[in-house]
């Protein structure tokens, strides 16, 4: 355990060292750094341990969102908070008041709004009040936790928070960071909306804007310290339209870009929108296939990405699960399998699978999962996951999971483990081109008896859908013939996914491509993104057909602008 | 009271003077009415759908826009600043009859649609959409009714589903925020002061918000209303902790249709004193032990209650729901209240001598008129709040239909009047007090001066019971003392607790405050007088045994050296 007295040496530098930026914002580098010094040193309750660790982490948050249709504005908002998050262990490293959930709700990381203004008093004062709440919590979820474990058989053998050295970083702004307008995004979001205009087919869309950015400091009573700025500045569309059987259709554009100054180009924006709606109005009048497929299913691109998004990310994750009084509900819980399976092959032996936060960019295109230092003050690293498809590590946070006793760094929103930047990438020799990739999937057709393969180039992320998820995941589809033809099909699903479908990969493409997606929930300003390097992949056997018919009938009155008269309003 | 009525009508047309008008929106090159789009719109989908085989025979628009700024922050300082606009649609689309409909069983699914008023296009294509999506849930759910009527025993109350109701034009200026970030901030800042140096106060908010919510509201009969509602709140709480855990809550509010129309910074800086002043006093106050006996309650504490116990109970579709308690349908032409009691809502009636009553509208959510309502005259009960949910004796809406958007509507409270004819001065009403305790035989009877709120039940699955919750107590002993007490709730159930009410007095209080319930957060006033019940039973408030602090305020010192009043300046 680390010294009271080498965490506040280190902190009094820090604040000196902000101090000659000459900002004031100093002030809650110093409000915090103070109560932490005293907390540490004489927050005790009667016949109760200190605490051994507190952490404090501040969000400095502006966050514009606006939602346009067809044109015009349908809600603003504008918010600016300050929160503070505290963190108090109490115990040991090895066993502390973490990692349980107990009956009562009562929670040992406290948050708590903070004065937007730089008042030292009244932040020092906010900052001591939660202290105190998150440590007698703590207190008490130690003492309840430790007679959970003495009623059970086997005691919790598991560490409750790695060791890691401490880390700082700072940076500061390239820019003022008050004069960034999160407003930039208001005219493209609402020219992108103005397309829908002349699309009387598409019976509804949104397109949201959100503009956040916010400074994060964070310091804890092991010495680590980070102070960041950071942007994230998104424009999502969101269209639906019925065939006329009433088949429900929706699909989605997302733009994002952590640097609010330098957003994607309006009109590479509106034909991607544009795509869009052409993709739906073609999807209104194809018919869905009669008959069900089994047989080779290639994703490209986006779609590869979002197959790797739902099948493998997730199991990529060690996430310690916190116990609870009862023994019984605890051992129902699922568990990841891939704990299980170091060593053993999880997917194709042609890919490798590679998370690093640390790359800013990929083939001259940012990667929105690009960090530097996680929520918990680790730094970000390059892990290799998966070798030859075999499974090498997970990706962890301090809270050890069976064998992943320390952190990669991967701690991000709500302090989970969850993925940076993605990368999966052919083993050498592996990749194909294009054309062999076709080859490969024109001997699987002969080798299935089908006359066709089937091309998957859009699959919805379920997250991003805004419309309710009665529509297909598959957002774009094609039977493809032995002759090159290609021929568009709607509203179907594809089943027979299962805990083999990544080692069936049988053929990835040399060329790989980035997609930025987002990484659990959508809402809101502040969004997880990730990035997703991958190949195209070409799977033996899937089983596609169309999706039951579960949608209403279409409109009885005709759209408003559908009829002449109406037109010429 | 009556009186009073006048000139406050005389003030209502002095504030719509203000009122900036600007009917008609424009966006870039066309020029329209959202009224008359909205209309148009209503009449293309409503004719079309005659031709189906379950056309409609009711449909209603409503627009919501909500534009709110929101400052808020505690000792001072500036912690939370929302901007927000918005506007959603409602729609009401009934199929089958006036006798049977889709929502004889509760209203269909409830939520609404966001909304663009910029363009016409915008609110066609919205209204189109929407009205298609709820005319199919609105013929599924008929056929659910009609087959769920079939196995059910025949209903007592065969007034119908809905009420006709005359048809509307009327277009009220539309209001612009007055949305002044800076005051806001300044003013936050200022109240936010003087808890810097309260020893004891535990924690403490000030916030200021500004609201216009305008709505625009069509339907198939032909009604045609636009409405915009200002409204401006200062709201600041404190609680402190007493030295056996209880936190101990107070707060001021103040409302107005105006910025200008709120206190002056003297007159709430002098408020703030006297909330700290008496959160200090309420550490040391004594805890009561349950009681029951003759208790006087405050205006303010009058008005709560009788929202509670009477307002909540003759809201009309309780009376007709068969899960309700339906405490006073019975009591119709009968006394429920002594003689010289009359209760009435009036949602016409803008302030109460100086203080404006946010419980005011014009129309209500269904387009029907604001009306006033006499529900109990001379202490028998006359009426109830009705909304176009018609009941057995009373088959039209007296302008009560209340909700926020999203959630059906009910029949809702509006501005509460509660009368008292030849009353006692507030010392007779003392000393009455007094002469109860004596013939009782108690020690002491209680005085609620101020409450927080309450809350009732009105199923008969449960105890139809009421809560008002009071913040500033005392006993009364028989040697004319007063002594402030803390940590009682007074309980009990209506018709006994109605049956004690005995006598009220000639001053009058007034509680502004949002009351919610299945249509949702409406705001809604009571206005009135301290009221004698010769009984009444107080219960012991909650309380929590969090310890103090452990570590001393690290900024203690330094505040009250450095603390200083703020300026008064406007």
């Amino acid at each position: 355990m680390r010294t009271t007295r080498s965490f506040v040496a280190l902190l009094v530098t820090l604040v000196a060292s902000r101090a000659s930026f000459g900002q004031n914002e100093d002030i809650i580098i110093e409000a915090l750094s103070d109560e932490l010094e005293r907390s540490m040193n004489e927050l005790q309750l009667e016949d109760a341990p200190k605490p051994y660790f507190i952490g404090y982490t501040v969000f400095d948050n502006t966050q514009y969102t606006e939602s346009f249709f067809v044109g015009t504005s349908v809600r603003d908002d504008t918010v600016r908070a300050r929160t503070l998050r505290v963190e108090v262990r109490v115990g040991s490293y090895e066993l502390d008041n973490r990692n349980y959930q107990p009956r009562a709700n009562r929670s040992s990381a406290v948050t708590r709004g903070l004065p937007v203004t730089d008042d030292y008093e009244e932040l020092r004062r906010t900052v001591w009040r939660a202290t105190d709440f998150a440590y007698k919590n703590a207190v008490q979820n130690f003492a309840s936790k430790k007679t959970a474990l003495e009623n059970r058989r086997q005691e919790d053998s598991l560490t409750d928070f790695s060791v890691e050295e401490p880390f700082t970083y700072t940076t500061e702004p390239e820019i003022d960071f008050d004069s960034i307008d999160l407003h930039v995004v208001r005219n493209p979001a609402n020219e992108l909306s103005r397309l829908f205009q002349d699309a009387p087919d598409i019976y509804t869309s949104v397109v949201v804007a959100n503009g956040a950015k916010r400074r994060r400091i964070f310091m804890n009573s092991e010495g680590s310290f980070y102070d960041i700025y950071e942007q994230l500045c998104r424009i999502r569309t969101m269209a639906f339209t019925q065939a006329d059987d009433g088949t429900e259709l929706q699909d989605y554009s997302t733009e994002y870009s952590t640097d609010c100054t330098n957003f994607p180009a309006l009109s590479d924006m509106k034909s991607r929108v544009q795509e869009m709606i052409a993709r739906l109005q073609s999807l209104r009048v194809a018919t869905p296939p009669e008959e069900v497929y089994n047989g080779p299913v290639m994703f490209e691109g986006q779609a590869a990405s979002e197959i790797f998004r739902r099948l493998l990310l997730p199991r990529l994750l060690a996430i310690r699960v916190p116990m609870t009084d009862n023994p019984r509900s605890d051992s129902l819980r699922p568990r990841n399998p891939f704990l299980d399976k170091i060593g053993a092959r999880v997917i194709s032996a042609k890919v490798d699978v590679i998370n690093d936060p640390t790359i800013a960019e990929f083939e001259d295109r940012p990667l929105l999962g690009h960090y530097t230092v996680d929520r918990q003050g680790v730094p970000a690293q390059r892990t290799h996951l998966i070798d030859g498809g075999r499974l090498q590590t997970l990706l962890s946070t301090r809270s050890p999971v069976d064998d992943f006793k320390s952190s990669t760094g991967s701690s991000r929103s709500g302090g989970s483990a969850i993925p940076g930047n993605v990368f999966l990438i052919p083993q050498d020799g592996e990749g194909l081109t294009d054309e062999e990739m076709q080859e490969e999937m024109e001997f699987l057709m002969q080798d299935y008896g089908v006359e066709y393969g089937i091309v998957v180039r859009r699959l919805a992320n379920p997250s991003e859908l805004a419309f309710g998820n009665r529509t297909s995941n598959v957002l774009e589809a094609y039977k493809v013939f032995p002759d090159g033809r290609e021929e568009l099909i709607p509203v179907i699903e594809i089943t027979g996914f299962n805990d083999r479908t990544l080692r069936d990969i049988v053929a990835v493409s040399e060329h790989v491509v980035s997609f930025d997606t987002i990484y659990g929930y959508s809402g809101g300003a502040w969004v997880t993104p990730i990035s997703i390097v991958c190949p195209s992949i070409l799977i033996e056997e899937l089983t596609v057909r169309k999706m039951p018919p579960i949608s209403p009938k279409p409109p009885v009155v005709p759209h408003p602008y559908a009829e002449p008269a109406a037109l010429s309003n | 009271m009556r009186q009073s009525t006048n000139r406050l009508l005389i003030v209502i047309l002095t504030l719509g003077l203000f009122w900036v008008n600007q009917l008609v929106f424009g966006d870039q090159d066309e020029e329209f009415d959202v009224l008359d789009v909205m209309y148009e719109e209503l009449q293309r989908s409503f004719q079309t759908l005659q031709d189906e085989e379950q056309p409609p025979y009711y449909v209603s628009y409503e627009i919501t826009q909500d534009e709110t700024l929101s400052v808020s922050g505690s000792y001072g300082e500036i912690s939370f600043v929302t901007d927000t606009s918005f506007r959603v649609l409602d729609i009401d689309l009934r199929v089958g009859s006036y006798d049977l409909d889709n929502t004889h069983f509760g209203s269909a699914g409830s939520g609404s649609t966001s909304i663009s008023i910029e363009s016409p296009r915008a609110i066609r294509n919205t209204l189109w959409y929407a009205t298609n999506t709820r005319y199919r849930n609105a013929v599924t759910r008929l056929s659910n009714v009609i087959s769920a009527m079939q196995s059910r025993v025949e209903e007592v109350d065969k007034s119908g589903d809905f009420a006709h109701a005359p048809t509307e034009e009327y277009r009220s200026e539309i209001i612009e925020l007055q949305a002044d970030q800076a005051l806001f901030e300044e003013k936050v800042q200022r109240y936010g002061l003087p808890f810097k140096r309260a020893e004891h106060i535990i924690s403490n908010q000030v916030a200021i918000g500004g609201d216009v919510e305008t709505r625009w509201f069509v339907n198939s009969d032909g009604t045609k209303i636009q409405v915009s509602e200002p409204y401006y709140r200062i709201v600041i709480s404190a609680s402190a902790k007493a030295e056996d855990g209880m936190i101990l809550p107070r707060y001021v509010t103040y409302a107005s249709s105006t910025v200008e129309g709120l206190p002056e910074d003297a007159t709430i800086l002098q408020d703030i004193e006297n909330l700290i002043d008496s959160l200090e006093k309420m550490r040391e106050a004594p805890l009561v032990d349950p009681y029951t006996g003759p208790a006087i309650l405050s205006g303010r504490a009058a008005g709560v209650f009788f929202h509670e116990i009477l307002g909540h109970r003759l809201e009309g579709h309780r009376q007709k729901a068969e899960h309700e308690g339906q405490t006073f349908k019975a009591k119709l032409g009968e006394y429920v209240l002594p003689k010289n009691f009359t209760v009435s809502f009036d949602p016409n009636l803008r302030t109460f001598g100086s203080t404006e009553l946010i419980g005011s509208y014009n129309f209500d959510n269904q387009g029907v008129r604001a009306q006033r309502v006499v529900v109990v005259e001379n202490g028998i009960l006359t009426g109830f709040l009705m909304s176009r949910l018609p009941m057995k004796g009373f088959l039209a809406s007296n302008g009560h239909g209340r909700k926020n958007y999203g959630l059906p509507v009910v029949a809702r409270q509006s501005n509460m009047f509660v009368e008292v004819e030849d009353p006692y001065s507030p010392e007779e009403l003392e000393e009455m007090l007094l002469e109860r305790v004596r013939e009782q035989g108690k020690e002491f009877g209680l005085y609620f001066d101020d409450i927080q709120g309450g809350y009732t039940i009105t199923q008969r699955t449960l105890p139809n019971a009421f809560t008002v919750t009071p913040i500033v107590v005392y006993r009364l002993y028989t040697d004319g003392h007063k002594e402030l007490v803390r940590g009682v709730n007074l309980i009990g159930t209506p018709l006994t607790t109605f049956s004690r009410v005995e006598a009220g007095a000639s001053d009058y209080g007034i509680f502004n405050g949002m009351c919610g319930a299945e249509s949702g957060q409406i705001p809604v006033s009571a206005v009135a007088p301290s009221i004698l019940v010769s009984q009444i039973e107080v219960q012991k408030a909650t309380s929590s045994r969090g310890r103090p602090p452990i570590l001393s305020n690290p900024v203690e010192s330094n505040s009250e050296a450095s603390f200083h009043l703020p300026s008064l300046s406007p």
